[in-house]
């Protein structure tokens, strides 16, 4: 036989025959699905340029506007990996019991589905994926105020001397919803995936190659020492480990996902619900011993209007809701019914971001003028009914990179000052500050523009506000057609993982996710040199510089950290997740609620 | 036509209609060997073969059931390279969207090294016409007419196929 036949010969016997009997059941199934109904089974959309540069802004980055208003969409980015503890005002839990339905309203629906590389998730689709998927590693409580990132799928991630290797090794026994175990290979797959993807193409550009070594053991190389490898391991959730039956059916990858998560996926209706319930065969339990997860079924109910989400929450046609709207959630929390669990550290942040990359805000005169006029207690006041915290830096208390406050320098409120700069900008410059402000086309985000081109106004800029539907302002982010924009930014993670939205390249090339077009040398260094410093102390130095170089240069105008709730009724239990699969003590982060402890009374 | 009865093709005149008696399951037992080794072939290689042939029987079910097929296995093939060939296609777009965007395509191509990477350069059409010839001897009259297209084509495929493999080849001959 030539070499050409034994080649084509070795291709026609790859793959695992699962019979013909298995095949055509399968075939009658699909076949049936898409003959009854028809509008369950979504095809991905031909991504475009365009279409993937707004995936990677909203699954890899940070949100387009993470404010908190009812009626708004929420658009959070995926990449972040917080660091927090949880401030949890769950109720005294009892013994969980098993059993029941829970009926959860999310605040958006993932119209683009749960194939995770490619993913566009927002808060709720990362909620309904952490009910399918399971992650590699998971935040813990480091028991000193902050977070570590621990094994969870995997037994155990740990790195050579250089930190330029990582060796994943998993957990064995552990199988996927399809009864497919979970191997090496699989893992390989995923990783693969997500490199490939539009999505964490970016963010794993310092990945150089991905390395079977055995059935159960995985091998990363990077191409730099990359210290905090394994919080991008969990991503906020967002880098589950699909089936790679999943993976190899495109058609069907985004519509029908597969993981080893505490619940199986059931049947999803676009705009109405997404059925999952209990995976009898789930590997990890309660620090009792008992198999987790307790509930039998979940419903996620996409309800986009915060306060009908919060009216079906009060009125008992859901148990449990998503909110990031600061206002509903304090009202909320004022009732006595209610449960509400968010996580203290790991939101994102808002802020006005400029456009450094042209006139009038490549022009530091004109960044300090602005920040001058601009009162962000006022904006809070107004806007906000004061619910949200105040932000001056981008890494709130806590994360690595974080400098108080004082030492900081941060531009106050000074219309007088604000003047001063105009005036002497139109000196330099020889013409009038002059700008566009653009922000999302929610109503709370319209309000905020117009309180901060008000305050501008005041200070003698010329302002004119533009507002968008969040996917064209993402590719206006990314194509630098804005003078200034309200942005949120997911910074409550560990600085590795955020650094991404102020490098100006990576070593794939340009940083398309970075949305002020900086170009900033000292920054990109201290930032590069951040991710393969191992020292501790020398690390937090050096993203404390990039911190210091952000505040000086006023890349951004920080105005407040944003946060998602999950709201309970009291019939629910178990928001403080359980003890993790080694042991260590669960943290709430960056808003990503685990549903695997939840449990309600019968 | 009268065509020697080989793996998977014309059941028909294998083993008539009434004789089955409409037993989808002995008609896809019957196929099922031949479609598998054709899917693994022309199917993207992230793709299980066992997926194809079910995605393309779902789409001949969706038509009319599978016994009413005068060529089941030919209609199957088709649609699987149809497939094969849309996915290749998208597939295609895809990283040409992702090159414009991230400059370099190289640092993510998958870096498991096997000796059939020169084969999966190759389109699915070119594919199955080396494999149904080289493999399963069909002649070009045969295969053209199983895939639906002329014999000049599947020659055409044929020898582009072989030119674009010449390394191996003469690897062979050596």
């Amino acid at each position: 036989m030539g070499e050409l036949r034994r080649l084509l010969e070795r291709m026609a016997q790859r793959g695992t025959p699962s019979g013909p009997d298995a095949v055509l059941a399968e075939a009658r199934k699909r076949a049936a699905v898409v003959m009854s109904e028809p509008r369950r089974v979504h095809r991905r959309p031909l991504l475009l340029v365009a279409a993937v540069a707004a995936a990677i802004a909203t699954a890899v980055v940070g949100t387009v506007w993470g404010a908190s208003f009812a009626n708004r969409e929420s658009h959070r980015g995926d990449v972040s990996v917080g660091r927090s503890s949880t401030s949890v005002a769950s109720p005294a839990t009892a013994r969980p019991v098993a059993g029941g339905q829970l009926r959860f309203g999310v605040d958006a629906e993932t119209p683009g589905g749960w194939c995770l590389p490619e993913a566009q998730l927002s808060a709720s689709g990362i909620e309904v994926a952490s009910a399918i998927y399971d992650t590699l590693t998971v935040p813990a409580n480091d028991g000193h105020g902050g977070v570590t990132y621990v094994p969870s799928l995997a037994r155990s991630v740990v790195h050579d001397a250089s930190f330029t290797r990582w060796t994943i090794a998993l957990r064995d026994g552990i199988t996927f919803h399809d009864g497919e175990a979970l191997t090496a290979s699989a893992v390989a797959q995923n990783l693969d995936a997500y490199r490939a993807g539009p999505l964490f193409g970016v963010a794993l550009a310092d990945v150089r190659s991905i390395t079977v070594v055995d059935r159960l053991t995985v091998q990363v190389a990077t191409r730099v020492p990359w210290v905090a490898f394994p919080a991008t391991l969990w991503s906020s959730g967002r880098m589950g480990i699909a089936a790679p039956a999943q993976l190899a059916d495109h058609a069907r990858c985004a519509t029908h996902p597969i993981g080893t998560g505490p619940f199986r996926f059931v049947v999803w209706h676009l705009n109405h619900d997404l059925i999952v319930e209990r995976n009898s065969s789930y590997w990890q339990r309660d620090s009792e011993g008992r198999r987790l997860p307790y509930l039998d079924r979940i419903v996620f109910s996409p309800l986009t209007d915060a306060a009908a989400r919060s009216r079906a929450l009060e009125s008992g046609s859901v148990d449990a809701v998503m909110t990031d709207d600061p206002g509903e959630t304090s009202r909320l929390q004022a009732a006595r019914a209610i449960h509400v669990a968010t996580s203290a550290i790991g939101p994102d942040v808002v802020s006005i971001m400029f456009n450094v990359s042209k006139a009038p805000f490549d022009n530091l005169t004109a960044r300090r003028a602005l920040a001058a006029a601009i009162d962000p207690d006022t904006i809070i006041r107004v806007a906000e009914h004061n619910a949200v915290t105040r932000a001056v830096e981008p890494f709130p208390v806590g994360v690595p990179g974080h400098v108080a406050p004082t030492v900081l320098g941060i531009p106050t409120h000074d219309p007088t000052r604000a003047r001063e700069l105009v005036n002497q900008y139109e000196r330099d410059t020889g013409t009038r500050l002059a700008f566009d402000l653009v922000g999302d086309n929610s109503a709370g985000a319209k309000d905020v523009t117009n309180l901060i081109a008000h305050q501008a106004r005041a200070a003698g800029m010329v302002v004119s506000t533009r507002t968008l539907d969040p996917a064209t302002q993402i590719n206006a982010a990314i194509g630098g057609d804005y003078d200034a924009m309200l942005w949120s930014t997911s910074t409550g993670s560990d600085p590795d993982v955020d650094a991404i939205w102020w490098q100006s390249t990576t070593s794939l090339g340009a940083n398309p996710v970075n949305f002020g077009h900086l170009h900033d040398g000292e920054l990109d260094q201290l930032l590069a040199a951040g991710r393969s410093q191992p020292d501790p102390p020398q690390r937090d130095a050096l993203y404390e510089a990039a911190t210091r170089r952000l505040t000086e240069q006023l890349y951004h105008v920080w105005l407040w950290y944003d946060d998602d709730a999950l709201v309970t009724t009291p019939r629910v239990h178990g928001t403080d997740p359980p003890t993790l699969p080694d042991g260590s003590a669960p943290v709430v982060v960056s808003g990503v609620h685990p549903v695997v402890g939840l449990w309600r009374d019968h | 036509v009268a065509l020697p009865a080989k793996a998977g093709r014309r059941v028909s005149l294998d083993k008539p209609r009434e004789e089955l008696g409409g037993d989808e399951s002995q008609l896809v037992e019957m196929l099922y060997a031949g479609l598998r080794r054709f899917a693994a072939v022309v199917a993207p290689f992230d793709v299980e073969p066992d997926d194809l042939v079910q995605e393309a029987l779902a789409r001949a079910l969706r038509v009319r059931p599978l016994a009413e097929y005068d060529d089941l296995g030919s209609y199957v093939r088709k649609a699987m390279l149809h497939i094969a060939a849309n996915e290749r296609r998208r597939s295609d777009r895809f990283s040409r969207a992702l090159v414009r965007l991230i400059r370099s395509r190289d640092a993510r191509t998958p870096e498991y090294p096997s000796d059939l990477a020169l084969l999966k350069t190759l389109p699915p059409d070119v594919r199955a016409v080396l494999y149904l010839a080289e493999v399963e001897q069909w002649t070009f009259a045969e295969v053209a007419e199983l895939l639906g297209c002329s014999e000049t084509a599947a020659r055409a495929r044929a020898s582009r196929g072989r030119r674009t493999l010449r390394s191996v080849l003469e690897a062979d001959d050596g």
